[in-house]
C-alpha cells in the first residue's frame, strides 16, 4: 500500500511538472505561392478545360449520364437526384433518365406530369399502322413512290407526349445546368441529341409580408421577398401595363445570380436603360449575395458615402418610380431592390407621401431636411460657439452652461467625442440584444447611463441633450445609407469646428457642397433640380395631387407629361 | 508601388497639418476659463487717472440656489482697480483673479458724474474699438460713483444680474422716464454733425438722497424727478430715471423725468406714458392721463439770420385714468376743456424743456440739425454753417394738440 | 469640352459672387469716402453710365461668337497682344483675389483668431480653392449657384437688421462734397463693378450664347441694386460712417444689429455665410487664370496650374505689412487699375478688332467687284 502511494505521489509529481506537448487544434491555410504544385490546375484552367471538352448534348445516353455525374459531382453531392427509365415510345423502348435537385422541385408534379405519361402504358403509345403518314404518291410504270413522313421521336414527345406546361428544348450543356440550379428538372432520352428542361419549381419561400423597415400608415403593406418571380410579379400586378419590359441579367461568374432590370419602354430615357444593362454585364465578379453588394458596384462614386441608388423592400414605391421614367433592379435573394438614378430629393422623400395631402407631406419634409442639418451640424456647432464664439450664446444659457460645467473634469472635445462613442455603442449593441430586451435595454440604457454620467460629473447635462437630439434626428432620415453618411461626417465636422470654430465649419460645408455638386447618379446631377436649374423647380415641395403635371425634367423622359391640366374632369365638367 | 507611395506620402501630410493644427494655438477662448463681466464702471480715481470696476458674474449661484430674494454676494461680485487705461485694467484684474477676463456679456458701462465732466472720448473710442464689447449695452451716467452704483444695484425680481440690468432700461417704453441708449447709439450721435449725445441717468436712491423739493403743485413733484430723487422707501437700489445731457464728450446737464418724456414726444420716441395735470373742474385735484403719439411729430426747421427758427407739429392721443364720485370727463364740454388744459400744459412742459436744452446747455439732442440739412447743398457748406454752436440762437414754435379718446373701463359715474 | 458649359443662371451668379465679396469688405466705405452723402446719386448715376457700356460691350462681342477678349486681341494683334492681355488680366485677378483675401484674414484674426498666425487663414482658404479646382469648373459653378443665394439673403438681413434706426435725412446735403465730385471725378466709382471683367470671359463658357445679353444686364442689374442698398443702409444707420476708418463696415453694422434679447451679436452666424463666399469666389478666380494661362501657354491641361497659382496667390497675400498697405492697394491700386484695364483697354480692343474685323470681311467684297 505504501508504494502505491509512494508511487502515486511521485506520479503526481511527475505529471505535474512534466513536459506536455501541446495539443491545441492549430490550422492555417497554405500560401498560395508557396504550395501550389505544378500539376494542379487552377479552377479557371479546369473549367475552361471542360467547357472546351463539351458544349453541346451527345445522342448517346451513359455518355450523359457520365458527363452529368461528373459534372454535379453526384457521388459527393447528396440531393442530386438521378431517376432512370425506360420510355416507350411507338412500341419502341428508349432509355431516358431525369436529373433534378431534391428540394428544389416539387415532386408531385414529376410524378404526376412527367413521370406518368413516359412510363404508363397510355393508347397514345400504342404502334397503329394508321399513324404511318403518307406524305406524297407518285405512280410511275407501276413502281410507285411513297413519301412517308418519318417518325420524330423528338417532337412526338414534345408534342404529345409530356402534358406540362413549360417545357424548353436545349441543346446546349450550359443552359440545362443553370436550369437544374435553378429548380427544373432535366430529361435525357437515348438517341435524341436534344434535353428537356422542364419547369417543375417547387422550393419553400417566404411569401409576400410586411415591410420590417419602411412602415407606413395608410399605404400597402406589401413588401418583396427573396424570389425573383414573386418580386416581379408583384411589380407587374402593380403597373398593369404591357409596356413593362423585364430583361433578365446573370451577374457573378459562379453563382449566376439573376438580376432583372425593369423599365417602362414607352417612358424611360433609352440612354439611362443601356447604361444600367452596360454596367451589370460588365462586372467581373465571382458571385453576388445581395443587392447592397450589387449596389456599390455598379454605383458612379462610392468615394464619397453618399447613396446614389435608392434601395427599397415596397413594391408600390418601385413601381411609383418605374411610372416616373426609372429603372428597377430587382436581385434574386435580396428583397431589396434598387432604384436608379437616386438624386438627394429622393432620399429625403418617404413612402408616405404619396398618400398624405400635400400640405402634410411637405411639412414632413421640411422636417426631415431640418433633421438632416441637425445630423450633420448640431454638435460640431455646439463645439465652435462654446470655443470661440461664446457672445452668440444668450447670457443665461451661458451661466447655465458654465455652471453645469463646474465640476466636470474633461475638456469640451473629449466629452462629446466620449458620449458621441457611447451613442454608436449603445446603438449597435441594441441591434443584437436576444428580443424581449432588444428595445428596452436600448432606452433604458441610454437614459439611465445618460443620468448616470451627469450625477458622476463625467459630463455636462446639455451635452447630454445635443448627443440625444442629434441621434434622434438622425433616426428621422428615411434613407438609412443617407442617415450614416450624417453619422459618419458629424465627427468630422466636430473636429473641424475645435480647429477653426466657424471657420471650420465653413470649410466643411464648402467642401461639401463641392461634393454633392459633382456627383452623379447614372449621368444625372445629384442635385436637382436645383443645380443645374431646369424648367421644373417643383423638386423639394410636393404639388397638390391634381398639379403634378409634369414628370420631373431631369429624367428626360419620352413622355413628359404625365396629367392633363384639369386632371378633375368632373369638377369642371360644367364648364364645357 | 507607386500609388503607394503617394498614398504614404499624402497621408504622412495630413498628418503633420493636423499636428500642427491641433497645438494648441486655437484653444484660446474655451468656455471654462472665462470669467464673464456684467457691467463695467469708470471712476476718477486719485491722480485723476482711471478708477474701474467690473462686476463679474458668479455661475455656480445662477442655477440651483435655495435662496428666496437673492442678495448680490449670491451671483456677483465687484472688483474695483486704479489704473491708467482701460486696457491696463483689464490686464491687472487678470492677474488678480483665477480666469480670464471676457466682456463679450457686459451689459451695462456706467460713468460718474464726475468721469464724464471731464470728457470721455477717450474711454468711448477704447470702448468701441474693443472687440469684445457688444455695441447694443446700456450706458449710464450715475449721480454717485460707478462703483457705489454697481455694489448697490440688486436685482429685486430677478435672480440674475445680467438679466436685470437687460430688462431695466426697457421700463421706458411705458414710462418714459427715461430712455435706453446703447453705446452704438452713443457713439452714432456723438459723431453727429446733426446733433449731440445724451445718455441714462442713474443712481441709487437712499433716504438720503429723496427729493426735498416743496413745490405746492403735487403733480408737478412727480415727474420732475431726476434719478435717485424719488420717493421709494425701500432699500438702496439702483434707480434710472431722467437724461444725462453731452455737448461734444462732455456731460453739461442733466433732464428731469418730465424733461425726458418732452424728448421723446419731439423725437417721435414715445411709445405711452402717464401724465398729470391739475384738474380744471376742482381745485387740488390731479386727473391722470394717460398719453400716446397720434401722428409722427413733425419738425421743420428755417434757417434766419438771426438763428434757427424751429417748429413743431405734436399731436397727441390721451385717454383718461382717474376717475371719481361724480365725474363727467367724457362730456363733449369738459373734454374741451380737458384737452385745452392739457395742452396748455404739454405746451409748457415742451417750451421749458426746449429752451433749457437750447440756451442752458446749447446741445441738441433732440437731432433738429437733420431738418436742418436739407437747406443746404454740398457737406461744406453745412460744416460751414456749423450747426452745432448755433443751436443756442434758435427760437421755437410749438403746437399741440390733443384728443381725449375714452377713458378705460369705467366710462361716466 | 461640352460638359463645362454652364447655364444662364449660374452665368448670372458667378458675376455677382464677385461684387458681394467686395461689399462685404470695403466698397461701400470706399465709395462713401469719395462722395459723401450724394453717394446713392452717384450709384445711380454710375449704373447709367455702366448700362450704357454694356449695351456697346455686347454689340461689339456680337461678331466675336464663342470667343473671348484673349481670343479678340489675339485675332487684333496676334500672340504678342495676346500674350500681353492675357498677362495683365492675370496679374490683375491675382492682385484683387489675394488682396480680398488678405483683408477677410486679417478681419477674421482681429475679431475672431488672436493668436493664429495669419498663414494658416490664408493656407486654409487656399486649401479649399484648390481642393475645389480639382473636382473641376462644372462643380465650382454648381456649387457657386448653392452659396450665393445664402449669401444674398444673408447681406440682405444685415443691410436691415438695423433698418429701425435708419434717419433718412442723412441723404442730405443731396450734393455731398460737391457736384463736381459727384458727377465728375465720381464717375470713377465705376470701378466697383469688377464684374464686368468676368463677363469678357463668359462668352465661351455659355451654353446658349445667345442668352449673354439678358445675362449681363441681369447681373449687372442686381450688382448695382446690392451696391445701392449697402451704402444706403450704412449711410443711414451710422453718421460715424464719414470720419471713421473701420475694418469692414457692413461687420460694424451687424454688430449693432439687435434680434431681441435672445439673438445679440449675431455677427458670427453672417460670418459664416460670408466665408463660404470667399471660398467660392477665391475658387473661381482660380479657375479663371488657369483658364487664362492655359491659352496663352497652349497647354493641354490646366490642373497643374491650379497648384502654381495657389502659391502665387499665398505669396502676393502675404506681401504687404499691414492693414495701411492693404488699403493703399485697395483704394488705389485697384481702383485705377479696374478703370485702366477692364474700361479703358479692353473697350479699346474690341473697338479696334471690330473695326479690323470689318475691313477683312470688306475686302474680298472688293475684289469681287472687280
Amino acid at each position: 500500500m505504501e508504494n502505491s502511494k509512494k508511487k502515486n505521489l511521485f506520479q503526481v509529481f511527475n505529471d505535474f511538472f512534466k513536459y506536455q506537448e501541446k495539443t491545441e487544434y492549430d490550422f492555417t491555410v497554405p500560401e498560395k505561392a508557396d504550395e501550389k504544385k505544378e500539376n494542379d490546375l487552377t479552377y479557371e484552367e479546369e473549367t475552361n478545360k471542360k467547357i472546351n471538352e463539351a458544349k453541346n448534348i451527345f445522342p448517346s445516353l451513359s455518355v450523359n449520364l457520365e458527363y452529368m455525374k461528373v459534372r454535379y459531382n453526384s457521388l459527393i453531392n447528396s440531393d442530386i437526384v438521378i431517376r432512370e427509365f425506360t420510355l416507350t415510345a411507338r412500341n419502341k423502348q428508349y432509355g431516358a433518365f431525369l436529373l433534378y435537385i431534391d428540394g428544389m422541385v416539387d415532386s408531385k408534379i414529376i410524378n404526376d406530369f412527367v413521370l406518368e405519361p413516359l412510363m404508363l402504358k397510355n393508347r397514345a403509345n400504342v404502334f397503329d399502322n394508321d399513324e404511318n403518314r403518307v406524305v406524297s404518291e407518285a405512280v410511275t410504270n407501276n413502281i410507285s413512290v411513297r413519301r412517308v413522313k418519318k417518325f420524330n421521336l423528338l417532337d412526338y414527345i414534345y408534342n404529345n407526349l409530356i402534358p406540362q406546361n413549360n417545357i424548353k428544348k436545349v441543346q446546349e450543356f450550359d443552359k440545362l445546368i443553370s436550369g437544374i440550379n435553378s429548380g427544373d428538372c432535366a430529361l435525357f432520352i437515348d438517341t435524341l441529341d436534344t434535353a428537356f428542361d422542364i419547369d417543375v419549381k417547387g422550393f419553400k419561400q417566404r411569401g409576400v409580408e410586411k415591410p420590417n423597415n419602411e412602415v407606413v400608415i395608410r399605404g400597402s403593406q406589401e413588401s418583396f421577398s427573396e424570389t425573383i418571380r414573386t418580386n416581379t410579379s408583384l411589380i407587374r400586378r402593380l403597373v398593369n401595363n404591357e409596356n413593362l419590359i423585364i430583361e433578365n441579367i446573370d451577374v457573378g461568374k459562379l453563382s449566376n445570380t439573376k438580376c432583372a432590370v425593369c423599365y417602362m419602354k414607352n417612358i424611360a430615357n433609352n440612354e439611362l436603360v443601356s447604361e444600367v444593362k452596360f454596367r451589370l454585364n460588365n462586372i467581373d465578379i465571382d458571385y453576388l449575395i445581395s443587392s447592397g453588394q450589387l449596389e456599390q458596384l455598379i454605383e458612379d462614386n462610392g468615394k464619397y458615402s453618399l447613396p446614389q441608388l435608392i434601395s427599397t423592400e415596397r413594391p408600390d414605391k418601385a413601381t411609383n418610380y418605374l411610372l416616373e421614367g426609372r429603372v428597377v433592379i430587382i436581385v434574386n435573394g435580396s428583397p431589396y431592390c434598387l432604384i436608379a438614378p437616386g438624386t438627394f430629393i429622393d432620399f429625403i422623400s418617404s413612402p408616405e407621401d404619396l398618400n398624405l395631402k400635400f400640405q402634410f407631406a411637405n411639412l414632413l419634409k421640411i422636417i426631415r431636411i431640418l433633421a438632416f442639418i441637425i445630423t450633420l451640424l448640431l454638435p460640431g456647432l455646439y463645439i465652435a460657439i462654446t470655443n470661440f464664439h461664446q457672445e452668440l450664446i444668450p447670457t443665461e444659457l451661458l451661466f447655465a452652461i458654465v455652471a453645469s460645467r463646474e465640476s466636470v473634469p474633461f475638456p469640451i472635445i473629449f466629452e462629446i467625442f466620449l458620449m458621441e462613442f457611447s451613442f454608436e455603442l449603445i446603438r449597435e449593441a441594441g441591434l443584437r440584444v436576444p428580443s424581449p430586451l432588444g428595445s428596452t435595454i436600448g432606452i433604458v440604457g441610454a437614459l439611465i447611463l445618460g443620468q448616470a454620467a451627469v450625477e458622476a460629473s463625467i459630463v455636462s447635462p446639455i451635452l447630454i441633450i445635443i448627443v440625444a437630439i442629434t441621434g434622434i434626428a438622425s433616426f428621422a432620415i428615411p434613407d438609412f445609407s443617407l442617415s450614416f453618411h450624417c453619422r459618419l461626417l458629424r465627427f468630422a465636422y466636430i473636429v473641424l469646428g475645435y480647429i477653426f470654430g466657424f471657420l471650420g465649419i465653413g470649410i466643411g460645408l464648402f467642401i461639401h457642397f463641392l461634393v454633392l455638386a459633382n456627383l452623379k447618379s447614372f449621368g444625372y446631377p445629384y442635385l436637382q433640380p436645383y443645380v443645374p436649374v431646369t424648367r421644373d423647380y417643383k423638386g423639394f415641395l410636393l404639388s397638390p395631387a391634381w398639379k403634378r403635371e409634369h414628370r420631373a425634367d431631369f429624367l428626360n423622359t419620352k413622355r413628359p407629361n404625365k396629367q392633363n391640366k384639369i386632371s378633375m374632369g368632373w369638377k369642371y365638367s360644367n364648364s364645357k | 508601388m507607386k500609388s503607394g507611395f503617394k498614398k504614404h506620402i499624402s497621408l504622412f501630410l495630413i498628418l503633420t497639418i493636423c499636428l500642427f493644427s491641433l497645438s494648441g494655438c486655437y484653444n484660446i477662448y474655451n468656455i471654462d476659463h472665462l470669467a464673464y463681466a456684467v457691467a463695467i464702471g469708470l471712476d476718477v480715481g486719485k491722480n485723476n487717472e482711471l478708477k474701474i470696476s467690473f462686476q463679474l458674474s458668479i455661475p455656480g449661484g445662477s442655477s440651483d440656489s435655495g435662496s428666496s430674494g437673492s442678495s448680490q454676494s449670491d451671483n456677483s461680485v465687484v472688483n474695483t482697480i486704479e489704473c491708467s487705461s482701460i486696457a491696463s485694467g483689464i490686464n491687472l484684474l487678470n492677474s488678480y483673479i483665477s480666469k480670464e477676463l471676457n466682456l463679450s456679456h457686459c451689459k451695462v458701462i456706467v460713468f460718474s458724474e464726475e468721469f464724464a465732466y471731464k470728457g470721455i472720448s477717450q474711454s468711448l473710442y477704447t470702448l468701441m474699438n474693443n472687440v469684445q464689447i457688444r455695441p447694443d449695452c446700456n450706458i449710464i451716467i450715475s449721480r454717485c460713483s460707478a462703483s457705489y452704483f454697481l455694489e448697490n444695484s440688486k436685482p429685486l425680481l430677478e435672480k440674475l444680474s445680467a438679466r436685470y440690468y437687460e430688462v431695466a432700461p426697457s421700463s421706458s417704453d411705458y414710462t418714459a422716464y427715461t430712455e435706453s441708449v446703447t453705446l452704438s447709439q452713443f457713439f452714432s450721435d456723438f459723431n453727429n454733425t446733426f446733433s449731440q449725445c445724451y445718455a441714462i441717468l442713474g443712481g441709487i436712491n437712499t433716504e438720503a438722497t429723496h427729493s426735498t423739493d416743496n413745490s405746492e403743485n403735487n403733480s408737478e413733484k412727480d415727474a420732475n424727478n431726476k434719478a435717485n430723487e424719488t420717493s421709494i422707501s425701500s432699500k438702496a437700489n439702483i434707480e434710472n430715471m431722467g437724461l444725462a445731457v453731452f455737448s461734444g464728450d462732455k456731460l453739461v446737464g442733466e433732464l428731469s423725468g418730465i424733461e425726458t418724456l418732452c424728448h421723446q414726444i419731439i423725437t417721435n420716441k414715445l411709445n405711452v406714458c402717464t401724465i398729470s395735470i391739475s384738474s380744471p373742474f376742482e381745485e387740488g385735484k390731479n386727473i391722470s392721463l394717460r398719453l400716446r403719439l397720434k401722428d409722427k411729430t413733425k419738425n421743420k426747421v428755417q434757417l434766419t439770420d438771426s438763428g434757427p427758427y424751429i417748429n413743431s407739429d405734436i399731436r397727441l392721443e390721451a385717454r383718461i385714468l382717474t376717475m371719481d364720485e361724480n365725474s363727467q370727463y367724457l362730456d363733449e364740454k369738459n373734454i374741451a376743456v380737458l384737452e385745452k388744459y392739457a395742452n396748455s400744459y404739454m405746451t409748457e412742459q415742451i417750451y421749458e424743456y426746449l429752451y433749457k436744452i437750447s440756451k442752458e446747455y446749447n446741445s441738441d439732442i433732440d437731432g433738429f440739425g437733420r431738418y436742418a440739412v436739407s437747406n443746404f447743398l454740398t457737406w461744406d457748406d453745412w460744416i460751414n454753417y456749423n450747426w452745432l454752436d448755433n443751436f443756442k440762437n434758435s427760437f421755437f414754435k410749438i403746437n399741440v394738440d390733443t384728443d381725449i379718446k375714452s377713458g378705460y373701463i369705467l366710462m361716466e359715474t | 469640352m461640352n460638359y463645362t458649359k454652364i447655364g444662364s443662371i449660374e452665368a448670372i451668379f458667378l458675376i455677382l459672387v464677385v461684387i458681394l465679396n467686395h461689399i462685404v469688405l470695403n466698397l461701400p466705405k470706399n465709395l462713401l469716402d469719395a462722395c459723401g452723402s450724394s453717394t446713392p446719386l452717384n450709384i445711380i448715376y454710375i449704373s447709367i453710365l455702366l448700362f450704357i457700356f454694356l449695351y456697346f460691350v455686347i454689340k461689339l462681342f456680337k461678331k466675336f461668337t464663342n470667343s473671348d477678349i484673349v481670343d479678340v486681341s489675339e485675332f487684333l494683334g496676334g500672340k504678342l497682344l495676346r500674350n500681353i492681355i492675357g498677362i495683365l488680366y492675370i496679374c490683375y485677378f491675382t492682385v484683387i483675389c489675394s488682396t480680398l483675401l488678405r483683408n477677410f484674414c486679417e478681419i477674421l484674426r482681429i475679431v475672431y483668431f488672436p493668436k493664429i498666425p495669419i498663414y494658416f487663414l490664408v493656407i486654409a482658404f487656399l486649401l479649399v480653392a484648390v481642393i475645389a479646382n480639382h473636382f473641376g469648373s462644372n462643380t465650382i459653378v454648381k456649387a457657386n449657384l448653392i452659396i450665393v443665394p445664402l449669401v444674398m439673403i444673408n447681406l440682405l438681413i444685415a443691410f436691415f437688421c438695423v433698418a429701425a434706426r435708419f434717419v433718412p435725412e442723412k441723404i442730405f446735403p443731396i450734393l455731398g462734397y460737391g457736384f463736381n465730385e459727384t458727377f465728375i471725378s465720381g464717375a470713377t466709382n465705376i470701378f466697383a463693378f469688377t464684374g464686368i471683367s468676368y463677363i469678357y470671359f463668359l462668352l465661351p463658357m455659355l451654353k446658349e450664347s445667345k442668352n449673354f445679353k439678358s445675362i449681363s444686364f441681369i447681373g449687372i442689374g442686381i450688382s448695382t441694386l446690392y451696391v445701392f442698398l449697402s451704402v444706403i443702409s450704412l449711410l443711414f444707420s451710422f453718421s460715424d460712417v464719414l470720419s471713421i476708418n473701420e475694418i469692414s463696415p457692413i461687420y460694424f453694422l451687424v454688430r449693432s444689429a439687435d434680434f431681441g434679447r435672445f439673438l445679440q451679436r449675431p455677427d458670427a452666424i453672417f460670418f459664416l455665410g460670408w466665408i463660404l463666399c470667399l471660398m467660392s469666389y477665391l475658387s473661381i478666380s482660380i479657375l479663371f487664370i488657369t483658364k487664362i494661362f492655359k491659352k496663352i501657354g497652349n497647354l493641354k491641361d490646366r490642373k497643374p496650374i491650379v497648384y502654381i497659382s495657389a502659391v502665387l496667390i499665398f505669396i502676393v497675400a502675404l506681401l504687404p505689412k499691414g492693414m495701411v498697405e492693404i488699403r493703399f492697394i485697395q483704394n488705389v491700386v485697384f481702383k485705377y487699375s479696374t478703370i485702366i484695364l477692364v474700361f479703358v483697354v479692353s473697350f479699346i480692343i474690341l473697338i479696334l478688332a471690330n473695326l479690323k474685323y470689318k475691313k477683312t470681311h470688306k475686302l474680298p467684297n472688293k475684289e469681287g467687284d472687280l
